[in-house]
């Protein structure tokens, strides 16, 4: 019975960590921003987190074992043309007729809002 | 006074080649090449502007030498346009600005207000020299700042970018796309006399050009095939009449620039160049030909489902998008769709109306219903621009009270209220992981898919263009009058012979004079792009359109005030507005009569009727989707009105 209880327990804790894992990444945006700009860069943000996953993900999340780590972006690199340029594979994966320079905002406002956690430090291995 | 004037020269120039040949040890011969053109030109602005000083106004033979030199300084700088204009545009517009203030919404900047850019440089000075007060101050300001704006070409930003081929290719393809539309035009050379005499000197020096780039770049060197199209059409120039008017731009752009251009592209993917220039923002490496679709990136045409390319996908938003356009459960009163007004029978607008009916079925709206097609090749949407996404466009006027009359919730609530509709947009949201549930964006969004994919059919002018495929002779004459005399190529400029121009990043808009009737007693009220941008220069300006389909899409104008195609032509021969004694002070169109003959206005009516497009027949949807709401289940396909 006890046994049962302790395993049911052990149980809940890992369901839950796996839930809150999966909302590790989360937002934090300057305490002068007013509610309202919060709310729309909010809205941004989510879309952006969603265009990550879906266009960028893929090249540079990196694989730690069990965990997904989102690199760090150096700030000076998140500018729209820079970054379709930036290196030849992106000229085709993030060009105007696959990420729209709206898209591609959000995308920005995601990795600069993200907050970085002590998990992923690790900067993008295209600009260590 | 002379003699003072020669050892000024002298010494300037010979300080210019001891700086070239100082450099020369380690820098190679292209970068030489570059520095001795830069340097001449900065001398001829000098001297210009020491010409200038001696030069009294009022005496028409100074006058005369003054003109002289203005010619002799635009040759200098002829010899170096190919980098000038690439390298650094906004300099350029310093240098050789064809209009004194120019407003400009690039593609890259277009959420943004738009930008005032006052220009200057020699064409500017020329026209003023032949104003009728030209005043000293202002000319030797246009020059000086001309002179300040060449001085930037020598900073190392930029010379450094001549270190390594990539900008070569991409300034060569500019160019190439410049000789297509615009140096040919007489747009930017203000003396028409002195256009061939220009376009010479340019592909003259540009031979200089590209050998020294082969000798520098021996490893991504031009080809032979290249350079001897390009000796042939040295020739072909060459032989062409002095008169601007009688130059044959057809053949011109058809056996020399467009197979240029073919080649270019092939070695900007062969040698693999990269662009740091946002003048290629919009421009496609992997467009296979100037009259190419696919030249330039003007909108998203497919909204949120941007990145969907599995064809079996495709064809069901393409499909769910047709449904939705003759769908009037998008409108207030479910009695309208979008082909009621946008009838995709008459090129997706309404030729038998000046314009469309208002929502409340008897008032009439202020601008003529545009076609649809090509839409998609524009940077700027409406008459007036002030849209720039095409999903924007079309929410806009479904929630528009005078259009369709419904609103956002309503359209998305009725939309899943019909069983197909609902099953359709679920399981297309899922291709659109940023927007997971169905919304507006979703319906709008398989709306352009749809009629968008209408944008993409050529004409016979594009086969004849680029394949050789036969024309008739008035067709080709009537491009050489488009391209010339007629002068309609400085505002509708191919590919697509709209407002948007090399290098392809913005959406031009022009002041014609549009009268409120064709008996010419007032100007149409319609202050058009001004509403969006209040600025002086944009009172009663409105986006240029394109002319292809423009035979099947009459009536003419934002207000459908010209009713067919010998009254269109009648209106620009007449020199617009202003032409047939209308008060446009700010008109972009020359009050000049183009003295047009009749056969001549035919000729140009045969290139146009050759740009009609090769579009499919479309039938409506016998049946719409059915909706739970009974009360919706009687709406017609297409709708009422």
């Amino acid at each position: 019975m006890k046994l049962k209880s302790v395993g049911l327990i052990i149980a809940i804790i890992a369901i839950a960590s796996c839930a809150t894992r999966k909302n590790t990444v989360r937002y934090q945006f300057p305490s002068s921003m007013s509610a309202t700009v919060k709310a729309d860069y909010v809205k941004q943000w989510e879309k952006g987190k969603a265009l990550y996953e879906e266009n960028c993900a893929k090249c540079h999340n990196i694989k730690r074992g069990k965990k997904t780590i989102i690199p760090i972006f150096p700030e000076d690199k998140l500018a729209g043309y820079d970054l379709r340029q930036d290196n030849a594979s992106h000229e085709n994966s993030i060009a105007e007729n696959k990420i729209t320079s709206e898209e591609m905002v959000y995308i920005i406002t995601f990795l600069t809002y993200k907050v970085h956690t002590s998990n992923d430090t690790v900067r993008d291995k295209n600009h260590l | 006074m002379i003699r003072k004037f020669v050892v000024i020269v002298v010494l300037i120039l010979s300080a210019c080649w001891l700086v070239a040949f100082n450099q020369s040890s380690n820098t190679n011969s292209y970068q030489t090449n570059y520095q001795l053109r830069i340097g001449a030109l900065e001398t001829a602005e000098k001297q210009l502007l020491e010409t200038l000083a001696q030069t009294n106004l009022k005496d028409s033979q100074q006058v005369a030498q003054l003109d002289d030199a203005i010619v002799r300084t635009r040759l200098t700088m002829k010899a170096a346009d190919f980098w000038l204009r690439y390298l650094e545009p906004l300099a350029y517009k310093q240098i050789n600005a064809p209009l004194p203030v120019e407003w400009e919404t690039e593609v890259f900047e277009k959420y943004e207000p738009p930008y005032k850019r006052v220009g200057a440089g020699l064409t500017l000075a020329y026209l003023h020299l032949h104003d009728d007060n030209p005043n000293t101050d202002t000319l030797k300001s246009l020059i000086q700042k001309a002179l300040t704006a060449t001085n930037i070409y020598t900073h190392d930003s930029i010379t450094q970018r001549l270190t390594d081929y990539h900008h070569f290719y991409l300034c060569n393809r500019l160019f190439l796309l410049n000789l297509a539309a615009i140096y040919t035009t007489g747009f930017e050379c203000p003396n028409t006399d002195k256009v061939i005499t220009e376009l010479n000197a340019m592909l003259h020096s540009t031979v200089s050009l590209y050998q020294s780039f082969n000798i520098s770049f021996p490893n991504v060197a031009l080809p032979q095939q290249y350079l001897d199209t390009f000796s042939a059409l040295l020739k072909f120039v060459a032989n062409q009449p002095k008169d601007i008017t009688q130059f044959d731009h057809f053949h011109f752009v058809r056996n020399y620039i467009n197979p240029l251009f073919r080649l270019n592209q092939q070695l900007i993917v062969q040698h693999k160049v990269v662009s740091k220039s946002l003048v290629d923002y919009a421009l496609n490496k992997r467009a296979t030909d100037i009259f190419d679709k696919r030249l330039y990136y003007g909108q998203n045409g497919k909204g949120v489902f941007l990145r969907v390319t599995d064809s079996l996908a495709l064809a069901q938003i393409n499909e769910l998008g047709k449904q939705l356009f003759f769908d009037p459960i998008l409108s207030g009163n479910n009695k309208r769709s979008c082909a009621s007004c946008h009838k995709p029978d008459q090129c997706f607008t309404d030729t038998s109306v000046v314009s469309a009916l208002q929502y409340n079925g008897y008032q009439r709206l202020a601008r003529n219903t545009p076609s649809l097609l090509n839409t998609v090749h524009n940077h700027l949407l409406m008459a007036d621009g002030k849209h720039y996404t095409l999903e924007q466009q079309a929410e806009d006027v479904m929630t528009n009270p005078h259009e369709m009359g419904s609103d956002a919730k309503k359209i998305l609530e009725q939309v899943l209220s019909c069983n197909d509709y609902k099953l359709a947009l679920w399981q297309l949201a899922k291709l659109t992981p940023s927007e997971p549930e169905p919304n507006i964006r979703h319906i709008t969004s398989a709306i352009i898919s749809y009629y968008s994919t209408f944008s993409f059919y050529e004409a016979p002018f594009d086969a004849a263009i680029k394949q050789s495929v036969v024309i008739s002779d008035a067709a080709m004459r009537g491009y050489n009058l488009f391209m010339g005399k007629a002068q309609c190529g400085t505002c509708h400029f191919p590919p697509v012979f709209n407002g948007v121009k090399p290098p392809y990043v913005g959406s031009e808009f022009e002041v014609l004079g549009v009268p409120a009737d064709t008996s010419y007693t007032r100007l149409s009220a319609d202050t058009g792009r001004y509403v969006v941008n209040p600025a002086p220069e944009m009172f009663r300006a409105f986006r240029t359109g394109t002319v292809r389909n423009a035979a099947r899409t009459a009536p003419y104008m934002h207000n459908g005030v010209i009713s067919d195609m010998k009254q269109l032509i009648a209106f620009y021969n007449n020199g617009g507005g202003t032409g047939h004694g209308l008060n446009v002070p700010n008109q972009t169109l020359s009050a000049d009569s183009l003295h047009l003959s009749s056969s001549e206005q035919q000729d140009l009516i045969a290139f146009i009727n050759s740009l009609n497009e090769d579009i499919p027949i479309i039938t409506k949807p016998a049946t719409l989707p059915k909706s739970k709401n009974k009360q919706l289940n009687n709406r017609q396909p297409g709708g009422e009105y």
